[in-house]
């Protein structure tokens, strides 16, 4: 069976490795991208199963870069979920719901529990 | 106005007020009164004006200031200041980090309970918007500071380009608890 692949987006270079050492650990096959432009240009030539994606990022915001996603008929139906430092408010929970958001992870984060967030949205 | 501003203060932890240029004045007089009343220690963060402008406007409009204490980061870039015990100078306000610092020690040493950022829209003069959105987010995740209310002025048509800072009110309102157009 072919592993699911999933996409890390995130300016902190340590945090990539990490992620990706762990989610390669649990079977995924990981791309990453370090903003919201490399992230998109991937995304003409690869679907991932998952995009996490941090919320503050030089150049786009990880929200500019959702709303793109969702504005391309190619790619407005990937999966998307994000990283962020700061806590989400109610009005914002309520934007992720109309951006079609699967989750938020709050970082610095719990490996199991990222990890658990993961397997939810994707298997 | 359509809502009540001292309950929306007491109420809410991270509060968006938008408001026009010409109505700034006015508006944030309102905003400054109704924190006076919660009778809580203020840091001010002067972003647009210098801080001795903006203590003798809040004095001559009949506003204690005993309560604040001020963050100026605009009269270093041009002068050196004169000292105040109420007041620390930023040396360049691009320095997003020596401003959050600044507002660090400030909160914790003057235990201020409010932080009024006036006004978070003109940082786009110094950085692009995903550099202030960023500042804000350490700012409102910052360690010890969970019982800080957080008060960001934005100018709707600051000195901007209109586009920057529709960005960077869409990116604050997914942390805002609430947004109050002031008008």
């Amino acid at each position: 069976m072919a592993k699911k692949r999933i996409m890390i987006v995130d300016d902190e270079e340590s945090l990539l490795q990490l992620m990706e050492a762990i989610l390669t650990n649990e079977g995924y096959q990981v791309i990453t991208a370090s903003d919201g432009k490399e992230c998109l240009e991937k995304l003409k030539t690869d679907k991932p199963d998952l995009i996490l994606l941090d919320m503050m990022m030089p150049g786009m915001s990880g929200r500019e870069v959702c709303e793109k996603i969702r504005e391309n008929p190619k790619t407005k139906n990937l999966k998307v979920a994000f990283l962020t430092v700061a806590k989400f408010s109610e009005a914002g929970r309520d934007v992720l719901k109309k951006m079609n958001v699967a989750d938020y992870i709050n970082k610095p984060f719990d490996n199991d529990d990222m990890i658990r967030r993961v397997k939810k949205i994707v298997g | 106005m359509a809502f009540d501003l001292l309950r929306e203060i007491v109420k809410n932890k991270f509060l968006l007020f938008l408001m026009e240029e010409k109505e700034y004045v006015r508006k944030l007089e309102e905003i400054i009164k109704s924190v006076g009343k919660t009778k809580t220690k203020i840091c001010y963060v002067c972003m647009s004006k210098p801080y001795a402008d903006v203590s003798k406007e809040l004095e001559d409009r009949g506003i204690d200031i005993s309560n604040f204490f001020f963050i100026d980061v605009l009269t270093s870039y041009y002068k050196e200041p004169e000292p105040a015990g109420n007041c620390i100078f930023v040396r360049n306000p691009n320095d997003f980090a020596a401003i959050r610092a600044a507002i660090s020690r400030t909160i914790s040493e003057k235990q201020c309970s409010v932080l009024l950022f006036d006004t978070i829209s003109t940082m786009l003069i110094y950085q692009e918007t995903s550099s202030v959105v960023k500042f804000t987010h350490h700012l409102l995740s910052e360690k010890g500071q969970e019982n800080v209310k957080k008060l960001f002025i934005v100018l709707k048509h600051d000195t901007v380009p209109m586009e920057e800072n529709q960005k960077l009110v869409k990116d604050l309102e997914m942390f805002a608890d609430k947004t109050l157009d002031m008008g």
